[in-house]
């Protein structure tokens, strides 16, 4: 019963990565890819990851999506035509051959292999890979660096995102004055 | 009756989780940290002074403040035992002490040719732009240090999302902002690479310990394809960040369009970042892949130094300069593979590594130094036409100038020259002397287009009305562009007292 | 759930390829920024499938759960950074689409 219901949530979320690959409109494009996110949630609960579930709707389903579709709607993009749509760019060689190559690789290499996994039915662990007070432990003890230094990433982020989104201070007439300073790359 | 049975566990769980804790913290973890922790401390400074009124002035002395803290740190740990802290996360040995250096440094000098380069513009920024430019180094010195890959990982990130911003830094500038974007997108698509490959890795080997991993590679998981496919996948991602064939397109879109200081950074520490942590990696490769990697070695040479040829813009033809260097160092992987994952040869190649990229980010940082100064001029000084009678104008600089396009170009007595030497004489140790030939014949192709600089500065008339005098270079900059000149010529012509260091 | 490793690796293996799809054969910046998200999702799908599978005997492998939280950590960061410039870059050319980034060529 469980691996049904596997089956039925990767189907839904290849069709939902489709859809996010060949939508028109970036806000269907935004809206597939939170189901292929919620559906792929869905499988991390399946398989015993509840913590990494809960994250990954809260992060991905919540802020993220929350973030993709901001902009969307904020710059009123839904209307807007792409310069080439997906299936001209389908009869350019050069993306044709570098996409056939490599998803080639992934997917073939990926069912070739034959990686000698243990059997998945034996898992005890009450169902729960994700046991919180463990992944504490670890995160605390052994990955003590690098939980510390994503502090760092996230600041970094932080005051990047605000260098680049932030409206100059004095308005227009501050970015003339920088770019005629500048020299005349602009068109 | 309950609660105390609770009470009692939680001491025991508390007391089980002190003991992880000693074991974790023991072995000078601190004192191994500091160089990367010198910089994040001085990034939040950096945050703190921007808000105290008239805190300005500190500014300057936060930045050389932990970036000198840092390299002092670095300094004193060249030569002590290699050792792992951290439950093994994170590394420390004479080789990332010498890379952190070179980091702190590269950093310090970038920063010092910035004063004069944001003179008078973008000074409402400046703050963050030496906090993302200190977050950036620090994710340097993780990268060359990291243990394990989530460590390698997450200084990739505290590298490159500061990065990304800081190409766009001039964001009234259309060419910044794109820039900025294409090296975000670039960097997104490699991480995404990285991230896939070490899953596989991890799935076919259960750590993403590099020292576990590289014990269990001796054994047959190497043959797995799930762990060779991971391997390749994972080189990929960081094939993108060095710019080798065939992911170098935008590189020199990137480094055109980014503000000059960035560009030094990212010209020279991304790439010795990233090599730092290939060599010691390179066994997630099997020696199998020894003809590949020496074929895209050699096709990015040629690449750099073809598409350097045709370039009239000196600050894009650096870039591609860049691109044929990383392509020589690729050429040091190809030598530790070939010896079968050898640890002598290793040791010898990690070796070559930081002398070449020593030697590249004194000559490197030089060259875009003095481009950064000529550029308050004008844009057009950035191209060859601008170049044209510099000797006259400014015999210094362009003196400067020829060095380091001498020693870029691999001319005897020049840090380059043995940086060169060096990875070819190991090329030829390792009986690949057709590698070694090949390469050899694509390094006198790029004396081409290093000459025709030196040409048209020494040989060619100033154009009308360009006799008017430019203005005097700063201080700080004549300084860093001096110890620029030492550099290259003490790596060139003692290069063995630099290797004594090493051990 | 009963599903073996390998099924769970295909699952990702379409996934990072569709990703990797959206990112070369899309020009609208918003699409590729998605693009790349769903890459990054299907790295994590791996490392969840190969924790449980070196999970199933012995102790919990935890490595991958927690490779998993930072990778879900570092796509929050590239999304807002990533749109950050979107924004930054639609100022100028009232556009997102990639065709529209060409400045710099030579």
């Amino acid at each position: 019963m469980a691996s049904l219901l596997f089956y039925a949530l990767s189907a839904i979320a290849v069709l939902c990565a489709l859809g996010v690959v060949i939508s028109r409109n970036p806000m269907q494009s935004v809206l597939n890819l939170l189901g292929s996110f919620v559906a792929v949630a869905a499988i991390y609960l399946l398989a015993g990851f509840q913590f990494l579930a809960a994250a990954q709707i809260l992060v991905y389903a919540g802020a993220i999506m929350v973030l993709f579709i901001f902009v969307v709607m904020l710059l009123n993009l839904t209307d807007r035509e792409e310069s080439q749509s997906v299936w001209m760019g389908l009869f350019n060689g050069r993306i044709l051959g570098s996409l056939a190559v490599f998803a080639g690789l992934t997917v073939s290499g990926l069912i070739a292999a034959n990686g000698n996994f243990a059997p998945v039915d034996t898992i005890s662990h009450d169902g729960n890979l994700d046991n919180m007070t463990l992944l504490a432990e670890v995160l605390f003890s052994k990955y003590m660096l690098p939980f510390e230094a994503a502090s760092l990433l996230l600041l970094a982020t932080l005051v990047g995102v605000m260098l680049l989104a932030k409206r100059e201070r004095n308005g227009e007439r501050h970015g003339a004055q920088l770019s005629s300073q500048d020299g005349g790359s602009e068109a | 009756m309950i609660a105390s049975i609770m009470i009692q566990e939680a001491a025991q769980a508390t007391t089980e989780l002190q003991a992880q804790f000693n074991d974790v913290f023991s072995g000078g973890a601190a004192a191994a940290l500091m160089p990367f922790t010198a910089l994040a401390v001085g990034a939040l400074l950096m945050l703190l002074v921007d808000i105290i009124k008239g805190g300005a002035k500190l500014r300057p002395v936060v930045v050389i403040a932990s970036l000198l803290t840092s390299a002092f740190c670095a300094w004193n740990q060249i030569g002590e035992p290699a050792s792992a802290v951290l439950g093994g996360t994170y590394l420390v040995s004479s080789a990332t002490a010498a890379f952190s250096l070179i980091f702190a440094i590269g950093a310090l000098f970038a920063w010092v040719y910035g004063i004069g380069y944001y003179e008078g513009k973008l000074q409402e920024f400046r703050g963050e732009h030496d906090m993302l430019m200190l977050s950036a180094t620090a994710g340097m010195i993780l990268m060359v240090g990291a243990g394990d890959l989530l460590v390698f990982f997450i200084g990739l990130e505290i590298l490159s999302l500061p990065l990304y911003s800081l190409a766009a830094f001039r964001r009234a500038r259309h060419d910044s902002i794109e820039a900025g974007l294409k090296y975000f997108l670039l960097g997104a698509f490699a991480a995404a690479f990285f991230l896939f490959g070490a899953a596989l890795i991890y799935t076919a080997t259960g750590t993403v310990n590099l020292a576990e991993l590289a014990s269990l590679y001796q054994g047959e998981v190497a043959q797995s394809p799930i762990a060779l496919i991971g391997g390749a996948l994972l080189m990929a991602g960081i094939f993108f960040k060095v710019s080798v064939f065939p992911f170098h397109l935008w590189v020199p879109d990137v480094y055109q369009g980014s503000p000059t200081p960035i560009t030094t950074l990212m010209a020279t520490g991304t790439k010795a970042a990233a090599f730092g942590f290939l060599i010691p990696a390179s066994f997630l490769l099997p020696p199998a892949a020894t003809g590949i990697i020496a074929a895209i070695a050699l096709l990015t040479m040629a690449a750099g130094n073809l598409g350097a040829l045709v370039q009239t813009n000196v600050k894009r033809m650096l870039a591609y300069s860049g691109i044929a260097h990383a392509g020589t160092v690729m050429l040091v992987m190809a030598v530790i593979l070939a010896s079968g994952g050898d640890s002598d040869v290793r040791d010898e190649s990690m070796n070559a590594t930081l002398f070449y990229m020593a030697a590249y980010l004194f000559t490197s940082t030089g060259a875009f130094g003095l481009l950064a100064m000529l550029e308050r001029e004008g844009e057009h000084m950035l191209t060859l036409n601008g170049l044209r009678g510099l000797a006259r104008r400014r015999p210094a600089v362009a003196g400067a100038m020829t060095l380091f396009m001498l020693s870029l170009g691999g001319i005897p007595a020049t840090g380059g020259f043995m940086g060169k030497l060096y990875v070819f004489m190991l090329l030829v140790k390792q009986d690949m002397i057709a590698v070694a030939i090949l390469g050899a014949l694509l390094s006198v192709i790029a004396l081409g287009y290093y000459l025709r600089i030196i040409v048209t500065m020494w040989m060619e008339p100033l154009g009308e009305g360009e006799e008017a005098k430019l203005a005097p270079v700063t201080l700080p900059a004549s300084i860093v562009t001096g110890l620029c000149v030492a550099g290259v010529l003490v790596m060139g012509l003692m290069p063995g007292w630099l290797l004594g260091l090493l051990g | 759930m009963n599903v073996p490793t390998e099924h769970l690796l295909i699952l990702a293996g379409i996934l990072f390829s569709l990703g990797a799809l959206g990112f070369l054969l899309r020009s609208n910046l918003i699409v590729i920024l998605a693009s790349v998200e769903l890459m990054l999702n299907a790295a994590n799908l791996t490392f969840l499938a190969g924790a449980r599978s070196h999970s199933s005997v012995g102790p919990l492998n935890l490595d991958g759960p927690i490779f998993a939280l930072f990778v879900i950590l570092v796509a929050a960061c590239e999304a807002a950074l990533g749109l950050a410039l979107v924004i930054a870059f639609y100022r100028q050319k009232q556009s997102v689409d990639i065709e529209a980034a060409a400045e710099l060529k030579g």
